[in-house]
């Protein structure tokens, strides 16, 4: 049986419960499950952010939430209020704020709480990492 | 709609967990989402009675919460061991809600569809 599933992703790109995650959303599309959203909340937004490059020999997660976009056309939406609060933008709200430069990775997309609303209340799950 | 239980063990002031859990929470009640608010661990400092949030650089909790009654977010429990761990008792707290036992906590826990920590 197809199980819906919404992600809430609370955790810091640099922290395990991200990358927890990353192989929860792999693992359920495998097992032929519906991953509706993966929302990315509190300091789960800086998993979003363009300019977070780590060394070479460590995982990128950014990179790895923008193939789960890619390869499975997962939605990625991360919250606008706590993005604003953690200096992340797209271009669209850094002309509007009159900053000199955007940092949202491309495959992820602003959204408000009310999209995280709509979506998990009509999911089966709802998982936090 | 799916209903939803937000947990808050988290103490204000230290981080923001407090405000982000209170955000989403009104936005889940703000689509009439049926959602409850729980309290347990240091998450019950959050609603002392006597806390002056400005001394802290925050805004005040408890306008902060009075957004909860215009919200009709109504269901409020409160862990009693937890409370009593930290020498609190339900005269401290600045908003109404029911006291539960470690198993009343999880039977209601479990009426809830989903559940998210703060």
């Amino acid at each position: 049986m197809t199980t819906s599933f919404v992600l809430l992703i609370n955790s810091d790109v640099n922290s395990q419960g991200s990358f927890s995650g990353y192989q929860f959303a792999n693992e359920l599309i495998a097992q032929g499950h519906q991953l509706k959203q993966v929302f990315f909340y509190q300091a789960g937004v800086n998993n979003t952010n363009a300019l977070i490059s780590p060394a070479s020999d460590e995982v990128n997660m950014v990179s790895r939430w923008q193939a789960l976009n890619s390869e499975h056309q997962v939605e990625l939406v991360s919250c606008v209020a706590a993005s604003l609060r953690r200096g992340i933008v797209d271009s669209e709200l850094a002309s509007e704020q009159k900053f000199e430069h955007f940092n949202l990775a491309s495959g992820f997309r602003l959204g408000g709480l009310g999209e995280f609303v709509d979506a998990s209340s009509s999911s089966d799950r709802l998982v936090q990492f | 709609m799916k209903s939803l239980a937000v947990i808050n063990k988290s103490a204000p002031f230290g981080n923001i967990n407090y405000r982000e859990s209170l955000d989403i929470t009104l936005a889940n009640a703000s689509y009439d989402r049926p959602i409850a608010l729980f309290f347990s661990d240091d998450g019950v400092f959050q609603l002392l009675n006597n806390t002056d949030a400005t001394l802290t650089g925050n805004k005040e909790l408890s306008k902060t919460f009075g957004l909860l009654e215009m919200y009709d977010v109504e269901d409020i429990y409160f862990c009693q061991s937890s409370l009593a761990a930290r020498g609190l008792c339900e005269q401290d707290l600045i908003i109404d809600g029911q006291c539960l036992t470690g198993p009343q906590w999880f039977a209601k826990l479990a009426e809830f569809a989903h559940i998210v920590t703060f």
